[in-house]
């Protein structure tokens, strides 16, 4: 899914500063990383590239789809099916076992169908992140690193356009970093995916074409 | 909703503590008024339909109430007595039928019927098992009566006696059980039924004793007189009666006066019912006689003025449950808010976010609304002998 913006501007509520993008081009199926000091817009911009949060100015694009001009409902139903957002608190529900867990776009939106093929890819996914036999456990029940991979299974497993992450691999020894680098790697080339990812970690960007840094992206409010 | 289901059976169990205490609210908040307002609604069908199966009763003067819920459930604190030739004067009357009742004592804690053998079909009653009683000494008891004391004919059953430290009251007398009723679902269950003259007798105006010229025992005889023999304290009276003493039983005075409870009045036509009626009108009059249906409904009105209360009570009780289940529901959208938010950016509807806590409470109060309506049919089911015969 491609990704354009244009002049993007956000105002943080209580803020005297504002998050201004002039200009961003992601090609559909690239792979981009958002790094920059902590509070500098990463995240906002993820969560305005899912839609959760509505710009105050300028354009931004999703494929075809500007998101902005979406009602409410379009903008959840666009978000659920063809958006994978993978937290950086994992945001996952601790009174469902993993399963349920990663089954839960497909229980709360009618456009998302449960299927066999949609069963096995889930088990597939389960099994690719090392947490197959934990299918039956409660989240609370398991490691951060585990929790982890439980948000990232549930993220690829609509098999959506574009996979926004954020920081994946925070909670994560340097062995499983890879590995879950490597899932999202495979799982978002092998569907065309585009990748954005968020990271602190240096080391993990060789494996993408395009990083952004967000060092110059706040701009003070007039007085 | 269907889809939603998994998520929340996995958030009550997840939560049972919350879960339980909900659903033990929200029960005994529905259980309350259902079973008031069944076991109320069964005391008035039981009581008017008792009242209209019994057009008249006719008894000494004194409460209306006492006298309806004697003649009719056979309380055996009797408001008084009546002479049993009121009874003949109702039927020499030409205007109704009528069935003199004598209840005042109990066998194994069941009332002992004194009547006459037109009170079984009147009363709808058909013999089970056996016969209706044909000698002094006979019974015929109740279905409950049977199956409570396992009795079969030809079984003895003993009345209570009156009073165990008093040398001059009754004396226990042993009956033979001749016959099981039909269930009738009625007071008529647990009673137990005699001829009146077997009554009497355990009332003590008749008696059997050995033959003083013929007894064997020198002990039982006082004095011999020119005209008669007097008894000693010694002679043998009879607390069973069989087919070798039957003969020794006779009774003392005028049997006009041996005393009745009541009389059930059955009247040919409502004409007949007003006359008779009219009759026990009038100060001269010693006796009273109503209509059941009209005591019961004043009865009722003083039950369904104590059921507004009870329905207000139940409502103040269910807006406190309400307000609590609220409060609850209240805390656990603040607890939940995380969860919310979660499903949320994950592109979950605000109708769905809806569905799922409406769902919860939804199947909180289904959950809680089966076990109250489980547990009222229980108590309905379990009180429901006890409001037939209101025998408490």
């Amino acid at each position: 899914m491609r990704i354009g913006i244009d002049q993007l501007g956000f105002e943080y509520p209580r803020q005297t500063f504002r998050l201004h993008i002039p200009e961003l081009s992601v090609a559909s199926g690239e792979r981009v990383a958002f790094v920059g000091p902590s509070g500098s817009g990463k995240t906002t911009l993820l969560r305005l590239l899912a839609g959760i949060y509505l710009p105050s100015a300028g354009h931004l694009t999703l494929g075809d789809t500007a998101i902005p001009e979406l009602d409410d409902a379009a903008r959840r139903r666009f978000r659920i099916t063809r958006i994978g957002f993978v937290f950086q608190d994992f945001h996952l529900i601790d009174y469902l076992d993993v399963e349920e867990n990663i089954r839960l776009p497909y229980r709360i939106h009618p456009a998302l169908k449960w299927t066999s093929d949609v069963a096995r890819r889930s088990e597939a996914l389960a099994e690719a992140t090392g947490i197959a036999d934990k299918r039956r456990r409660r989240v609370d029940e398991l490691s951060q690193g585990e929790q982890q991979r439980v948000a990232i299974c549930r993220a690829l497993l609509p098999e959506p356009g574009l996979v926004l992450a954020d920081e994946p691999t925070g909670n994560l020894d340097p062995a499983n970093k890879e590995r879950i680098l490597e899932i999202l790697f495979r799982e978002t080339r092998q569907h065309g995916a585009t990748l954005v990812m968020v990271t602190h970690d240096r080391d993990l960007l060789s494996g993408f074409p395009q990083v952004i840094d967000f060092q110059n992206f706040q701009t003070p409010l007039p007085e | 909703m269907i889809k939603l289901l998994p998520l929340i059976r996995h958030y009550l169990v997840y939560h049972r503590g919350k879960t339980v205490t909900l659903t033990i609210c929200l029960t005994t908040a529905l259980y309350l008024p259902l079973t008031v307002h069944s076991l109320v609604e069964m005391l008035q069908a039981e009581m008017v339909r008792r009242a209209e199966a019994t057009p008249i009763v006719i008894g000494p003067e004194g409460s209306r109430f006492d006298l309806v819920l004697h003649a009719l459930y056979f309380h055996t604190d009797a408001p008084g007595t009546i002479p049993r030739k009121a009874a003949a004067g109702v039927g020499d009357s030409g205007y109704a039928a009528a069935v003199p009742l004598f209840v005042r004592y109990r066998a194994r804690g069941h009332p002992i019927v004194g009547t006459t053998l037109e009170y079984f079909p009147l009363r709808g009653l058909d013999i089970g098992r056996g016969h209706l009683p044909t000698l002094l000494g006979d019974c015929v008891v109740g279905w409950q009566v049977a199956q409570r004391l396992g009795l079969s004919p030809g079984d003895r059953l003993l009345s209570d006696p009156e009073n165990v430290f008093d040398l001059g009251g009754a004396y226990p007398l042993d009956m033979r059980v001749t016959g099981i009723l039909d269930p009738a679902h009625s007071p008529d269950d647990h009673a137990v039924f005699v001829d009146l003259k077997t009554a009497w007798i355990i009332e003590g105006i008749g008696h059997g004793h050995d033959d003083l010229d013929e007894t064997a025992d020198p002990e039982s005889v006082l004095r011999t007189e020119e005209d008669r023999t007097v008894a000693s304290p010694a002679l043998r009276t009879h607390t069973r009666i069989t087919p070798e003493n039957l003969a020794s039983f006779h009774f003392h005075g005028d049997p006009g006066e041996f005393p009745l409870t009541a009389i059930l009045a059955f009247p040919h036509d409502p004409r007949s019912g007003t006359l008779l009626l009219g009759r026990y009108v009038g100060e001269e009059s010693r006796l009273q006689a109503l209509r059941p249906r009209e005591v019961t409904e004043e009865l009722l009105g003083m039950v369904v003025q104590l059921k507004r209360f009870f329905d207000f009570h139940h409502a103040l009780m269910f807006a406190v449950v309400g307000l609590f289940v609220a409060l609850v529901m209240l805390l656990s959208l603040r607890l939940r808010k995380r969860e919310a938010e979660t499903l949320f950016h994950l592109g979950c509807s605000r109708g769905t976010l809806f569905t799922l806590q409406a769902a919860e409470l939804l199947i909180l109060l289904t959950v809680s609304a089966v076990l109250a309506g489980a547990a009222s049919w229980t108590t309905v089911q379990a009180a429901r002998t006890w409001v037939q015969t209101l025998s408490g």
